[in-house]
């Protein structure tokens, strides 16, 4: 067993670490044999080894085939908004573009949390929750605090943010969800089939 | 010259990935392979020249899609082996596969027999 195949099999592992532990130990053991079959020495030779990783491409190249296609396995088939934020965490570990869209992924979340929030807060404290006119600006005021933290305003909405708040809230987290399924489809395809 | 041969490169190379994971479902056709093994059928059997590294993932995803199936054998080499096997459902995917891809030519064969008659330029 030379030391590039070892540096080799390290790097990959690194690369490798979005992915289960005893999956990354199954892909850099099939690897290492792979190399070995591929040497007619059984990789005790530098030359071979070379050779063999050569063909096999850089450490980093094969991971991301592995990585960025196993990644929204579960997305794909799954509907479910938790496994889908998964799936973009793992990429925003991975790149700075998976990291902007998680921020964008969070930042729809949060927003419709909002509009609901709003809307079942109502019922409880309907002083509270409200939109309210301020001057010549409209406010979307969400009390959490004191009665005495109310706007002093014209309440616009009344009941009506009950449903125009479960409204808004679901349209702003179905189109979230709707934008991350396309980012993960549209990732999930090429890397896999590209050939150099 | 040169940018039409390349054109005609470009779109092989385009076709071939298409095909990949039929060439590799249809390797395991007759019985289990490991890696290396499914690499040689492919470059014997057919003029697909597959870049190495790009097999394993796909052995990978095809796993994942339950359309193969993986055991490790230790092997006379010394070290164990991972041999890949069709599933049912890969059976059943494959069979789909070269219904489909038999169609597909024989289509295409319809639409380019003119030009066979074309005398050669």
């Amino acid at each position: 067993m030379t030391d590039s195949l070892e540096r080799y099999l390290e790097e990959l592992r690194g690369r490798l670490r979005p992915l289960p532990a005893a999956e990354v130990a199954e892909i850099v053991e099939e690897l290492r044999s792979h190399v070995r079959d591929s040497s007619p020495s059984g990789a005790t030779d530098d030359g071979e080894v070379a050779a063999a990783l050569e063909r096999l491409g850089s450490a980093e190249e094969l991971a991301s085939l592995y990585v960025r296609d196993r990644l929204f396995d579960g997305a794909r088939h799954s509907r479910s908004p938790f496994v889908l934020a998964e799936g973009m965490f793992r990429w925003a570990t991975l790149s700075v573009a998976g990291f902007f869209a998680f921020l964008g992924l969070l930042a729809g979340y949060v927003v419709s949390l909002s509009f609901f929030i709003a809307a079942l807060h109502d019922p409880i404290a309907p002083d509270r929750v409200g939109l309210w006119r301020l001057g010549d600006s409209l406010s979307l005021h969400l009390g959490f605090g004191s009665p005495g933290s109310v706007p002093q305003g014209e309440e616009l909405l009344g009941f009506w943010i009950i449903p125009i708040g479960l409204l808004a809230g679901g349209m702003c987290a179905w189109l979230t969800h709707s934008i991350a399924r396309w980012c993960v489809r549209s990732l999930r395809r090429p890397p896999l089939h590209r050939v150099p | 010259m040169g940018d039409a041969a390349d054109a005609v490169e470009r779109w092989e190379i385009q076709l071939r990935k298409g095909c990949l994971e039929l060439a590799i479902l249809a390797s395991l056709w007759s019985g289990r392979l490991y890696g290396l093994e499914i690499l040689r059928r492919l470059a014997d059997g057919s003029d697909l020249v597959v870049p190495e590294g790009t097999v394993y993932p796909l052995l990978s995803r095809l796993k994942a899609e339950g359309w193969v199936e993986s055991e490790w054998v230790e092997a006379e080499a010394g070290h164990p082996r991972k041999y890949y096997t069709l599933t049912a459902a890969g059976k059943r995917h494959l069979l789909g596969l070269s219904r489909s891809w038999a169609r597909f030519a024989r289509s295409l064969d319809g639409l380019l027999a003119p030009l066979r008659k074309e005398p050669r330029r």
